[in-house]
């Protein structure tokens, strides 16, 4: 499994995790990776978007080597739509639901909890991403309440909750403070190789009552998908 | 942007003739010092394209159009001027009529300028949309308002199949700004300049590219020469 060298067993059922990183350092691919081996686990995986729709989500993916299209089509990965708002009234064919105003955060809370009700347990619930959604509602005291009630309505229904944040687009008091809201925080960079080429970093940073690796890992797109790679030692 | 293959996507490639491939329906944020090159730069990408007969609309709020039509003719014929779309936003803040027919009234009013480039885009498929630039626009409106103006124009413009490229200042924005203008925007290019032997040369790289895998090497840019690798 994708977490097993960081985290042996996985994440726990009811944790939620703020997942922080810059753009472009392989947040959406690592959460893309997860959905797909929770329905592999015979668990189900429930994605919001603010910055792509749907279709474009499974094109991408699929293009990454992790391949999302059957699992959509039998609904093992659903897909709620909060971009294509932009558009006016269209709907994404591959969307379940679809948020007509991602500022109203109410909204989003209860098409969430609605869906994540018919899930497996231990299923994974993704928000992709709060920073989003904060666009529309930019008023930071409604973004702390929304992550903090939906993490503990979750965390009751034994779902997974991952709540992805871009990194130096808020004030870093903001994100310290969602941190405390939830179980636990992931973080992904982008670091300069010897040859000239970013590469993708991760590390688990903190999760409550977890015995876990806290370097950083080396987050590897192949042929087969995303791969955690080694580091060096741990401590 | 539905049912494309997946072989055009991943196809971000650096071609030969030294232009940056960039697939088509991409909305790409270009941040770079103040300078000329994200002007030239985003001039010349559009000068290849419509060499290639696709179409190009070029918004400006700093340099006049007759600038804009000069710089891209020396990227080629003086037919890549009257090929050129231009939407004006020079001539407003000049207080002179425009003879564009795309022309924005003024720069504070987010929602006209959207109308304008919706409209100025409105009989183009699969053409090139360029924002000179989105500074320009931060000092007339909030820079949340411009967010929200690139987050609904980007979708549309996306929608509807065409490449956006939209400039950035580096150095002028907090770094909030930077960061969530950087994640409402497909990719990202970064112009950096660097003073070497007395000289000031340019390096451009693409960071990112959301749904590929991205050769994320600088090349040196050159306005005379094709682009290429820093060795």
């Amino acid at each position: 499994m994708l977490l097993d060298p960081i985290l042996h067993g996985g994440l726990p059922h009811g944790a939620s995790i703020v997942l922080v990183g810059s753009p472009g350092s392989g947040k959406t691919s690592f959460c893309l990776q997860l959905a797909l081996e929770a329905t592999h686990n015979g668990q189900d995986a429930l994605y919001l978007s603010t910055e792509n729709t749907p279709s474009n989500i499974i094109q991408h993916s699929r293009s990454f080597g992790i391949p999302l299209g059957s699992n959509v089509k039998e609904n093992k990965i659903q897909f709620v739509d909060a971009y294509s708002w932009r558009l006016g009234m269209r709907k994404d064919p591959f969307a379940i639901s679809r948020i007509s105003n991602p500022g109203n955060l109410n909204e989003v809370n209860l098409i969430i909890t609605d869906q994540a009700k018919l899930l497996a347990p231990g299923s994974l619930i993704v928000i992709d991403s709060v920073s989003g959604l904060s666009l529309s509602a930019p008023d930071e005291q409604r973004i702390r309440t929304f992550v903090h009630s939906l993490a503990q309505r979750i965390s009751t229904m034994d779902k997974i909750l991952m709540f992805i944040l871009e990194d130096q687009a808020h004030d870093i008091r903001l994100i310290t403070n969602l941190r405390s809201l939830v179980h636990g925080s992931i973080q992904t960079k982008t670091v300069d190789g010897a040859d000239g080429c970013l590469y993708w970093k991760i590390r688990m940073y903190s999760l409550i009552g977890a015995n876990h690796a806290t370097r950083w890992f080396n987050n590897l797109l192949g042929a087969k998908g995303l791969t955690l790679n080694g580091g060096t030692t741990d401590k | 942007m539905e049912g494309r293959p997946i072989s055009e996507l991943i196809t971000v490639t650096f071609a030969p003739k030294g232009a940056l491939e960039i697939p088509r329906g991409s909305q790409i944020l270009i941040v770079g010092p103040p300078g000329v090159v994200k002007t030239t730069f985003a001039l010349r990408y559009l000068a290849d394209r419509l060499k290639g007969n696709e179409q190009a609309v070029f918004a400006t709020t700093l340099w006049s159009p007759e600038q804009v039509r000069e710089t891209i003719s020396q990227f080629g014929s003086k037919k890549l001027a009257t090929q050129l779309r231009i939407a004006d936003g020079v001539s407003c803040v000049t207080a002179r009529p425009s003879s564009e027919p795309f022309a924005f009234q003024n720069l504070y009013d987010l929602n006209t300028i959207s109308l304008v480039m919706i409209q100025a885009i409105s009989d183009i498929k699969n053409g090139h949309l360029c924002i000179d630039n989105l500074t320009t626009l931060m000092t007339y409106s909030a820079p949340l308002l411009v967010i929200k103006f690139l987050q609904v124009l980007c979708a549309r413009v996306k929608d509807r199949g065409l490449t956006g490229l939209y400039l950035l200042e580096d150095g002028v924005h907090s770094k909030e700004v930077v960061a969530t203008l950087r994640f409402s925007v497909d990719g990202v290019i970064e112009i950096h300049d660097e003073e070497e032997s007395d000289e000031l040369i340019h390096k451009i790289r693409l960071v990112h590219l959301r749904g590929t895998q991205v050769d994320t090497r600088w090349l040196l840019y050159n306005e005379k020469r094709p682009l290429r690798r820093v060795s």
